[in-house]
């Protein structure tokens, strides 16, 4: 039954003019809304940009500052500069892109993008530091109060999936199963910053990939006799007396602190042999090699070099001192051999003829190494000449063998992959750089199965190991998205040609050195980039006393005494400026200490070094910022 | 259809009411819009405040750099009010001081900032390099250019530029400096084809006209400006003004001639809120407001006679020199002022800028003892 409508006068409708009201006030209403929702979302996208950077920006000037505060002039100061995106292809370095299908020409040369600066830096510092390795044994962690400190950008690995490979298990797949002897270079998967790899993805090609790194590598001795180890670990029983070697595997040694894998030393040169005395300690005995490392590599008689450029190792078992009386040591002997190469690692050792009738390689490794009562000591280097002042005040020059042999070895000392023994000069080409130290963004592995390991002890091991190593993977990313790392150092001279001048905008200008780096437009091509010529920012250091100075007024001799050969090298450009690679090397006293011989003089440091860095915006893919600290270098204590 | 009837019973809006409706609507989307700018702001007062100290921290590796600026020459009568042994250390801030009876350093060296170029000398009565050290003044100099950061031409230009007031640290006697951190005015305009390093610094050949100070005071209205070429911009230098704080209130900071016609605009500089101030103990201060008191109190004169603000942090009770605060400035009976007695710690000296740094950083540098 229908419902009787309620009686009404009238039935109320809109009328036209009402609705037009209406609809004006909601024109007005949804403009003014929409304003306030533009506005908010433009609130929030820069609110979200800034505090992303502001965060990076406040972390990366405060823990550098402190990095810096702690330097110590005890051991060494290393600074690269390079170019990023060296083509293997083209032996040139070449643009790099900031993304893939970036079509920006950045410095008009007709090339999408530009040449991007990947600069490294390490020098040694004094502090509480601590591994970054996850402990294997509660109350087993390995310390330091002595360390090399890294920046550099890290190099992430290509996966390696080939078809019905049974990766994730094959423990020869490096990018699944990272191994502390892994030197993060395949020059048939070459992954190294802006290269362009046909036929495979290259993890680190574009710019906005690109992570910097802080590698903080403890310098330690392994404790002595009375370590205090677990009674009973994995298999291995340290009360066992019928089995020493049981507790031996769980003891410090050359090759392990703390149960965590160490290299023996910071030189990566040196880190391999064949012929390791039997009787080294931990878990790289022989008696135990294979449970650890699952077989790998081939043969269990090549023993590995543990390598900092695997990310996976941060102790060395040497400490500041021996590391210097080595390193002056070296420099008599001979240039670095290339480690990158296992068979020249392991087998066929150049022979050279150093001084002390020490004929090999191998034997010299005995000397320093084998043979614990007699350790590197100061009278190795009783032939070192560094240059020194005679006995009427004058500045005699070094050996300048020596002087780039031993820029060579503090370049071998980098966690990063450089091959220092190419040129025997002490200089390093573009195509001498094998690679940064290895991170990952996330573990390649981030479980593991049930199966993956033998249900034994063994298997609790090798678990153990596995999964530290994928730990290791991220645990030295300081700055993601860092597109350029520029690193300029200064005596803290300024150019004397303007002293009388005040009025002249370059009047107390601070030097730096470093590469050339255009600041200018000054073809007028709209772009700053190497096709513009002016360098009136960077000086460029000379690389022997004898060359014409870009020094004006003073010299680097005349003020310290020291000689500038011992300080830089720069290759020569193979054809363009950006193929140029500038090493930057600043060490101890040049002469070791004599009773009889003239006064060494102290190795000149820089006053100041300048950081520049452009980090990516992690929301634009096209908006970059750039960020600059000056950090003073302490002053020796 | 009885119309009239309807139109009692359920009369619609009128436009008058409708325009309200609007009006009320607009104002509040209005005041609704008028957050957000204001949050954007302080995000970014927020970023340049890190990233102030980070160029304060590089301004002090600068000072310590004896080729940029050798402190080593500046001399035993440095901050005191004349030379001779029978004159001590006044400790106070060596800068242009503003107060209706300022500071009077005498004729002994003080720091100095060239109003026209910004360059910055610790002689200004310029008679440290004389005789056998004749021609070495640009030890003392520190040009603008040097002054900016990210330094010119180094791949990023310039946002912050660094001034520097210097004393005698109290205790050591060594030199202590503070460092004020400015951000470089926004509204400067980059000429086609020059870039912000040109234009600050006068590189790269750009035309005389085309310079620009950083941070400037028109000359005719004594304000904070942008310098637009004009020729009447002065370089915003630090200033100082007298100060003294009392026992009652210690988180008053009182401008005792702050009511005197005759002082210029550098109380109101002084007491913005925000602003920060450091005094002769050197304490970096913010004023956070300005002082109220009920006629009663004891001090509520001093709010008709002075000008008072509230700054954090508050000072020690050992600050508080009261009316008494006036015997320590130094002046031609100073000499007979011992600087070892409690008076020492009075506060009686603030120094600033114009507008509000982004940081202020309190550095010893060493020099003479």
């Amino acid at each position: 039954m229908k419902r009787p409508l309620p009686h009404h006068r009238s039935r109320n409708a809109f009328t036209v003019i009402e609705m037009l009201v209406v609809i004006g006030i909601l024109v007005v209403v949804s403009l003014g809304v929409a304003t306030i929702f533009q506005s908010v979302g433009e609130t929030v996208a820069r609110g979200r940009k800034l505090s992303e950077l502001n965060q990076f920006a406040s972390r990366m000037e405060r823990v550098m500052r402190e990095d810096f505060q702690r330097m110590t002039r005890d051991g060494f100061l290393v600074i690269i500069n390079k170019n990023a995106g060296f083509q293997p292809s083209s032996g040139q370095v070449e643009d790099t892109l900031l993304y893939r299908g970036q079509d920006t020409d950045q410095d008009g040369n007709g090339v999408p993008g530009r040449i991007r600066r990947s600069d490294e830096i390490m020098f040694f510092a004094r502090g509480d530091y601590v591994s970054q390795r996850r402990p294997i044994a509660p109350n087993m962690i390995a310390s330091s109060n002595e360390a090399a400190i890294y920046y550099g950008h890290g190099q992430k690995r290509r996966p390696q999936i080939a078809q019905g490979d049974p990766a994730f298990d094959n423990p020869s797949n490096l990018f699944f199963n990272p191994q502390p002897w892994d030197n993060n270079f395949d020059p048939t998967l070459d992954t190294r910053l802006g290269v362009r790899t046909p036929g495979f993805v290259n993890p680190n090609e574009f710019a906005r990939d690109w992570s910097l790194l802080r590698v903080v590598t403890l310098l330690t001795n392994p404790q002595g006799a009375g370590q205090t180890v677990p009674r009973e670990l994995f298999n291995y029983r340290s009360n066992d007396l019928s089995a020493a070697w049981q507790r031996e595997a769980l003891t410090d040694s050359d090759r392990q602190i703390a149960l965590q894998p160490a290299a023996r030393s910071i030189f990566k040169s040196l880190n391999g042999s064949s012929r390791i005395d039997p009787a080294v300690g931990g878990l790289i005995n022989r008696s135990v090699y294979d449970d650890v490392y699952r077989g790998q590599p081939s043969s269990p008689s090549d023993y590995p070099l543990y390598l900092p450029t695997s990310g996976m190792v941060d102790v060395v078992t040497q400490d500041l001192a021996s590391i210097r009386t080595e390193l002056q040591a070296l420099a008599t002997f001979q240039y670095p051999s290339f480690y990158m190469d296992y068979n020249q690692a392991y087998g066929n050792l150049p022979t050279p003829a150093p001084p002390g009738g020490v004929g090999t390689r191998d034997a010299f490794e005995l000397d320093f190494y084998s043979t614990p009562a007699t350790p590197p000591r100061p009278i190795d280097a009783q032939s070192l000449d560094l240059g020194k002042y005679d006995t009427s005040g004058r500045w005699v020059a070094p050996n300048a063998t020596q002087a780039q042999r031993i820029r060579s070895w503090m370049i071998d000392a980098l966690p990063s992959a450089w091959n220092t023994g190419a040129n025997n000069d002490g200089t390093v080409n573009p195509g001498d750089f094998y690679g940064g130290v290895r991170y990952e963004d996330i573990p390649t592995r981030l479980l593991f199965n049930e199966n993956d390991f033998p249900t034994n002890e063994i298997g609790g091991l090798q678990r153990a190991y596995a999964e530290a190593n994928q730990e290791m993977l991220g645990s030295s990313i300081f700055v993601p998205r860092c597109t350029e790392f520029i690193v300029e150092w200064s005596y803290g001279f300024v150019d004397h040609t303007f002293d009388g001048s005040p009025g002249d905008s370059r009047f107390k200008k601070i030097q730096w050195y470093g590469l050339p780096r255009a600041t200018y437009d000054t073809n007028g091509d709209g772009f700053v980039g190497f096709n513009d010529l002016n360098e009136i920012d960077v000086y460029q250091p000379r690389m022997s006393s004898g060359e014409a100075g870009q020094f004006p007024g003073t010299t680097i001799s005349r003020e310290f005494g020291g000689d500038d050969a011992l300080i830089t090298g720069r290759t020569a450009a193979l054809s363009g400026a950006s193929n140029i690679v500038e090493a930057a090397c600043f060490g101890f006293a040049t002469q070791p200490g004599s009773t009889t011989s003239p006064e060494g003089a102290e190795w000149p440091w820089p006053k100041l070094v300048r950081i520049t860095m452009t980090l990516g915006d992690p929301n634009d893919r096209d908006v970059e910022e750039t960020y600059q600290i000056i950090l003073e270098i302490p002053e020796p204590e | 259809m009885n119309t009239n009837g309807r139109n009692r019973d359920a009369r619609g809006f009128s436009l008058i009411e409708v325009l309200i409706a609007v009006l009320v609507l607009a104002i509040g989307m209005l005041g609704l819009g008028a957050v957000f700018p204001a949050i954007i702001s302080e995000q970014r007062d927020a970023f340049a405040a890190i990233e102030g100290e980070n160029a304060a921290a590089s301004a002090e590796a600068m000072l310590r750099n004896p080729e940029m600026v050798d402190f080593s020459y500046v001399d035993e009568s440095f901050n005191k009010y004349a030379v001779g042994p029978d004159y001590q250390y006044e400790y106070i801030w060596s800068v242009p001081d503003f107060s209706s009876s300022g500071y009077d350093l005498g004729s002994t060296h003080q720091v100095d900032i060239n109003p026209v170029t910004g360059m910055w000398t610790y002689d200004r009565d310029n008679d440290i390099f004389t005789g056998a050290l004749s021609g070495a003044e640009y030890v003392s100099m520190i040009p603008l250019s040097a002054r900016l950061f990210p330094q010119p031409y180094s791949g990023k230009e310039p946002k912050f530029v660094w001034d520097v007031a210097l004393r005698r640290e109290p205790g050591g006697d060594r030199l202590q400096a503070a460092i004020f951190v400015r951000r470089v005015d926004a509204r400067i305009r980059v000429p086609q084809d020059y870039s912000l390093s040109d234009v600050l610094t006068g590189g790269n050949g750009i035309p005389a006209g085309s310079i620009r100070l950083p941070v400037a005071i028109n000359g005719g209205s004594g304000l904070p400006a942008a310098d637009d070429g004009s020729g009447n911009f002065f370089y915003a230098i630090i200033q100082g003004l007298k100060v003294e704080v009392h026992p009652e209130r210690l988180n008053w900071l009182v401008f005792s001639d702050g009511r005197d016609p005759s002082v210029d605009t550098s109380i109101d500089f002084a007491t913005q809120i925000g602003q920060k101030l450091v005094d002769n103990t050197g304490v970096v201060r913010t004023v956070v407001g300005i002082a109220e008191a009920d006629a009663s109190e004891p001090l509520a004169g001093l709010l008709t006679s002075s000008r008072v603000v509230i700054v954090d942090p508050p000072f020690l009770p050992s600050n508080a020199g009261g009316n008494e605060t006036d015997q320590l400035y130094p002046g031609s009976n100073s000499q007979d002022t011992d600087r070892n007695d409690e008076r020492a710690s009075w506060v009686r000296q603030v120094i600033f800028t114009p507008r509000e740094p982004v940081a202020v950083r309190i550095v010893t540098i060493g020099g003479e003892s």
